[in-house]
């Protein structure tokens, strides 16, 4: 659809929008005449004790509320005549002089040239509301030839350049698809509908703000002011609330045009949904203060005010991000745009440091069943560096059982792969298993059954279980079992009910990073029945136990490899995958 | 007249109305790729304004490279003369293709000099140096901007004339294919910068 189709539909729909509005006006009229019809009867029924209705009076106040309706939509529109920069006026907004800019202000009025000569619009006047810390903009006006953006002064500081480019781009998509003017008189139209809920919120912020410096026992004026204003917005109630389901009827989806034609002019989806991001990660509200936000809240690049009641005039914030960039890495973007990453020492086994490991507990958590393009590229690497033979190996049933058994180190049992299996038994234990899994699982139950007695029985030959050999086992039983992958049955609703079990494992993880041993260490058959018994923890209790794992493995502040691999194959246990530990250094 | 005769008539008028048609809107799709390549040449003369004056603040602070300075210099003065041929003859291939590839080596140039200043502390804290260095990046997204818009023309001109019907009458009319910039990457644009750290 190219430019002048789109303009075209959008006279239509402002035609359409006519007739919106003179149902809601009429259903605004008929709300208050029932209102007073009710009070009127209850009266009368107290006084008199009939239930009659004046008539006349009635008319009057349909007569009322339909004459302030109209007279303020048309003295409004009167107003918006001018286009943009009377809602700039409006809103109090401040003209940005090019000539007279600080930095900050710089880079928006150049981000703003980039994005006229990426969409092909003429570059509009940029305002900015300089009272407002929230991050929003808007763009207003009736023709392209005339449009304004306003930006808040909170989405000119806070956002980074590729950002606020996206942000922008998001505001050229409504001055070239029309919904701009289509915006304008809607803000036009609906005014008569907010006007009297807009009276009762300025009578009550007016007298707020006077009470302040006065004494108590001199605030009975305020106080009435107040009284009054609420009782106005109380009035005004059922016609905002129309004229919100009018705007919600026509902004949301034009929403999600312009984020898609933001990253049509941009070509970086990042920009976009990095802003949107930025909007949940920084303490930045989207709210806007200024006097008659209300009645534009449609135009504003996200919601400008704030309801818990009628129609939202945004999509969630995720679910824009998620339909303009599916691939979004939303922990990685924050890492790396407000440097949210802790770094964690990686101790070998004998207590050196060997290198850090940019993760911290929490991400480890965060990470859990949700590979990021680090972990993939992490995976296909190591799968490149395996040696030709061992990849084969793991491609082929019986070999891939015997490079577990040589994987599982015990003594004196060498095989011909452990030239090759030998160097990745320190750091990626868990990671080989999991290559090679699929091959021993492809055969029947009966064989991978046997093959589980067997690597047990080699095991526990030498009558005691190595940490490494326990792992290995463990992961290879939970993963090797029938029904492996399938939904697990619960047993136990609350991790109250399983508390034991739960503490039997975290005083492994407390062994494994190096915590002075109290008592003796648990049983191997323990551990497994408690493992076992925290399978069948309610899904959603399950989380709680990983975070305690993390938690105790970090608790020296730094997770080894032996502390990153024994949360791996807890979360195993419970069927909550976790990826490798990045070992990246620096 | 008769009727086989007026029949004619109708016939020959609603086929010039037909070409005359196609004509006016071959020539709307040529002029706004025109235009569109006019952006870019405002961008890129912006940039030629620029950089004397980026390189004019920081030589002092950059006697060490003294190499790199030298580089964009030189860069800028050859994408200066292809601009010159090119713009004389707007969508002509040969011309765009040495225009392409002068702006190309500039753009890297300015790069590897832009990736420099993170190296010097004192450089990045100039507030004179900051505004130019945010000029700069704002002129090399305009003309990034200004070359996505005349490819996005271009590609409309082009596919409007290769289309039925009007490839018959376009190169009647005259009408030429035109060509679109292409991300030339020369082999010194590919080089990673090289910044050293003293």
């Amino acid at each position: 659809m190219d430019f002048f189709e789109q303009q075209e539909l959008s006279r239509r729909s402002s035609r359409r929008l006519v007739a919106w509005f003179a149902l809601a006006a009429a259903f605004t009229v008929a709300s208050y005449c029932a209102a007073g019809a009710l009070i009127i009867a209850f009266v009368n029924l107290y006084w008199t004790g009939t239930a009659s209705l004046p008539w006349r009076l009635l008319a009057g106040i349909a007569a009322l509320v339909g004459g302030v309706i109209l007279a303020v939509s048309a003295y409004r529109l009167y107003r918006l005549r001018e286009g943009g920069h009377a809602v700039a006026e409006l809103l109090g907004a401040r003209y940005m002089d090019p000539g007279r800019c600080n930095p900050a202000e710089r880079r928006l009025l150049n981000v703003v040239e980039e994005m006229a000569i990426a969409s092909g619009v003429p570059v509009p006047p940029v305002y900015v509301l300089l009272h407002e810390d929230a991050v929003n903009g808007l763009v207003a006006g009736h023709s392209p030839n005339e449009a304004v953006l306003i930006m808040t002064r909170g989405a000119v500081q806070k956002l980074s350049r590729d950002e606020l480019q996206g942000v922008v781009g998001h505001e050229f998509s409504h001055i070239l698809n029309g919904d701009m003017a289509l915006n304008v008189r809607l803000a036009g139209l609906l005014a008569g509908l907010t006007s009297l809920g807009e009276l009762g919120e300025a009578l009550v912020a007016g007298a707020a703000r006077q009470a302040r410096g006065v004494p108590r026992d001199k605030q009975g004026g305020e106080a009435v002011a107040a009284v009054i204003g609420l009782a106005v917005a109380f009035i005004g109630f059922p016609g905002t609330l129309a004229a919100t389901a009018i705007k919600a009827a026509v902004s949301r989806q034009r929403e999600f045009l312009a984020d898609a034609a933001s990253v049509q002019f941009t070509r970086n989806p990042e920009g976009i949904a990095g802003a949107l991001d930025s909007i949940l990660a920084l303490p930045a509200h989207t709210v806007v203060l200024a006097a008659h936000a209300e009645a534009l809240s449609h135009m504003f690049f996200a919601p400008a005010v704030a309801h818990w009641w009628g129609f939202p005039t945004h999509p969630p914030i995720g679910e824009r991000i998620y339909r303009v960039h599916p691939r979004f890495q939303r922990d990685d973007y924050r890492a790396r745009r407000h440097g949210r990453r802790r770094e964690v020492a990686v101790i070998d086994g004998g207590g050196n440091l060997v290198k850090h490991v940019r993760t911290d507990g929490l991400q480890l958590l965060a990470s859990i069943g949700q590979p990021t393009a680090q972990h993939l590229s992490f995976g296909s690497q190591l799968l490149s560096r395996l040696p030709q033979r061992l990849r084969e190996a793991l491609h082929h049933p019986p070999q891939a059982e015997l490079a577990m058994l040589t994987l599982g180190g015990f003594p004196g049992a060498r095989t011909e792969l452990e030239p090759y299996v030998g160097p990745l038994r320190g750091e990626h234990l868990l990671t080989l298993a999991e290559l090679a899994v699929p091959a021993i699982k492809s055969q029947p139950q009966k064989a991978r059954d046997a093959f589980v007695a067997e690597f047990a029985a080699r095991a526990q030959a030498d009558q005691r279980v190595t940490l490494r050999e326990f792992m290995l086992l463990t992961y290879l039983r939970q993963r090797l079992r029938e029904g492996a992958g399938q939904p697990i049955a619960t047993r136990y609703r609350k991790v109250a009910d399983v508390e034991a079990d739960l503490a039997l494992v975290l005083s492994l993880l407390a062994r494994a990073s190096g915590a002075p041993s109290a008592g003796q260490a648990p049983g191997v058959d323990a551990l497994g029945a408690a493992l076992e018994r925290l399978r069948h923890l309610a899904p959603f209790e399950k989380p709680r136990v990983l975070k305690a794992c993390v938690e105790a493995a970090q608790a020296d502040g730094r997770i080894n490899f032996a502390e990153a691999e024994l949360v791996r194959m807890v979360a195993a246990t419970l069927d909550c995958p976790v990826p490798p530990v990045l070992a990246q250094s620096r | 007249m008769s009727v086989g005769d007026w029949l004619f008539v109708a016939i020959v008028v609603a086929a010039a109305a037909f070409a005359i048609a196609i004509y006016n809107r071959l020539v709307a799709l040529r002029n706004r790729f025109k235009n569109a390549f006019s952006q870019i040449d405002v961008q890129l003369k912006r940039r030629y304004d620029l950089i004397p004056n980026l390189v004019e603040s920081v030589k002092g602070y950059l006697q060490h490279e003294r190499g790199t300075l030298e580089a964009v210099v030189q860069a800028r003065g050859n994408a200066v003369s292809a601009a010159q041929r090119a713009a004389a003859t707007p969508g002509e291939p040969g011309a765009m293709q040495g225009l392409a590839q002068a702006e190309g080596a500039l753009g890297g140039a300015l790069g590897r000099l832009l990736a420099v200043f993170e190296a010097y502390p004192d450089l990045k804290a100039n507030q004179s140096v900051m505004v130019l260095q945010e000029e700069l990046t704002s002129t090399e997204n305009k003309i990034a901007f200004a070359r996505q818009a005349y490819n996005d023309s271009v590609m409309q001109y082009n596919t409007r004339r290769e289309s039925f019907p009007d490839n018959l009458l376009a190169g009647v009319f005259g009408f030429g294919g035109a060509e679109l910039l292409q991300a030339t990457e020369s082999a010194a644009e590919r080089s990673a910068p090289k910044v050293s750290f003293r």
